[in-house]
């Protein structure tokens, strides 16, 4: 929610938002130092959780390099060795659920060794994964090499990596191989409400999460209770409603080592 | 017509909680007017002017002088929107995968470096889609 304003936050809320949980991502500018990621560590792990308890959303944040601005190892590496001091203080790692979003840009060769630094970094602290799929015509591509490189692993558990920014082409991959599968609902472009509904309709209920973009391009951080409106008009049960956007996610967040827990 | 069975989806997956027609009677009008909005850039192309020399594929350069028979052959983007478009009546499920999977980067292989163009939407190399499923 770096790039939202505090109008969202209350709009969240009144929409009966009760946490958020926001991935280290790309700021719509690469940024000019690796002590730049240190300030904007810290703005995910202490600004921004006093931001939304202003207005009783708990505020949760994941810390990497996001693939965008990977494409320089030495660089990506001076930011990778800012983490652990956020991981091994007992007061900053409070709200930090895991490593993400991690992943692939344009499905380089330093964008995969980054990647692989990273999960390796995710194994060692015994971290949760997000990760963040490209875009577009990239996407499915990038989705089949990242899911090598957790096999390549040899030490991740499925279940603790949430595979971001599933559609159509790429859902059947990410669940096929155990992993939580995540829809990013956007207005526009990758995946709407109504498509999120439909992938939820052939797909069922497991492993399987809603949540809403908030960054800085045009995006809605009230995706997700268009998701439900979506979904009760469709008529399906409350139940499943709520398995979707509340019941799942915890699940998940729960195995978080630094602890999660919604209101 | 039957839906194909995803192998990942539940072993009898249930019908969804509404009917066709009220399907149609929520979502009909709302689709019914992305379709012209889709015919209306159709045209909008069509009435572009020719594009400047130095124009190239993503940096602003939508203009083919006709959508239909004179695409400009180096940008992939259009020929590729036209050829998805053909799945949307060729009476197979699954419609929204097959145009992602016609619009994605069919090699595998990682690259050297980030390419300097901005990714389209569409393979960079288009290749038209044949109907043969």
């Amino acid at each position: 929610m770096v790039s939202r304003t505090t109008d969202d936050y209350q709009r969240m809320a009144r929409a009966g938002c009760v946490a958020v949980t926001e991935p280290a991502f790309w700021a719509g500018y690469d940024r000019g130092t690796p002590e730049a990621f240190r300030d904007y560590f810290r703005q995910l792990t202490v600004v921004e959780p006093k931001r939304a308890a202003r207005f009783g959303i708990d505020h949760y944040c994941w810390l990497c390099i996001n693939p965008k601005e990977a494409e320089d190892p030495g660089f990506a590496r001076e930011v990778i060795q800012l983490i652990p001091e956020f991981l091994d203080d007992p007061q900053l790692s409070r709200n930090v659920l895991g490593i993400g979003e991690i992943g692939l840009n344009r499905n380089t060769k330093n964008e995969l060794l980054i990647l692989e630094e990273q999960i390796a970094l995710a194994v060692q602290y015994n971290q949760l994964i997000l990760v963040h799929t490209p875009h577009l015509e990239d996407k499915r591509k990038g989705t089949k090499l990242i899911l090598d490189a957790l096999k390549r692993n040899g030490h991740i558990d499925p279940g603790r990596v949430l595979i971001d920014h599933v559609e159509e082409h790429t859902i059947e991959m990410v669940l096929d191989a155990g992993y939580w599968a995540g829809m990013t609902l956007y207005p526009d472009t990758k995946c709407t409400p109504q498509r999120a509904a439909d992938l939820i309709e052939t797909y069922g209920h497991e492993r399987l999460w809603v949540n809403s973009a908030g960054d800085w391009g045009p995006s809605d951080p009230l995706s997700v209770p268009k998701f439900q409106q979506e979904m009760r008009g469709r008529g399906h049960a409350a139940g499943v409603i709520e398995k979707i956007t509340l019941t799942n996610p915890s699940a998940f967040l729960f195995q978080s080592r630094n602890g999660f827990a919604t209101q | 017509m039957p839906a194909e069975h995803k192998p990942n989806a539940p072993a009898t997956p249930p019908a969804p909680p509404y009917t066709l027609p009220q399907l149609l009677d929520r979502d009909f009008l709302p689709h019914r007017a992305k379709l012209l909005d889709l015919a209306a850039f159709l045209d909008r192309c069509d009435r572009t002017q020719p594009p400047s020399p130095r124009e190239g594929p993503g940096e602003g350069a939508p203009g083919s002088g006709n959508a239909t028979t004179d695409s400009a052959p180096t940008d992939p983007r259009l020929p590729a929107l036209l050829s998805a478009i053909a799945l949307l009546t060729d009476n197979h499920p699954n419609r929204t995968q097959r145009i992602l999977d016609a619009l994605s980067d069919p090699t595998t292989d990682p690259l050297n470096a980030a390419p300097q163009s901005p990714v389209l939407g569409v393979p960079q190399n288009h290749a038209p889609l044949t109907t043969d499923h």
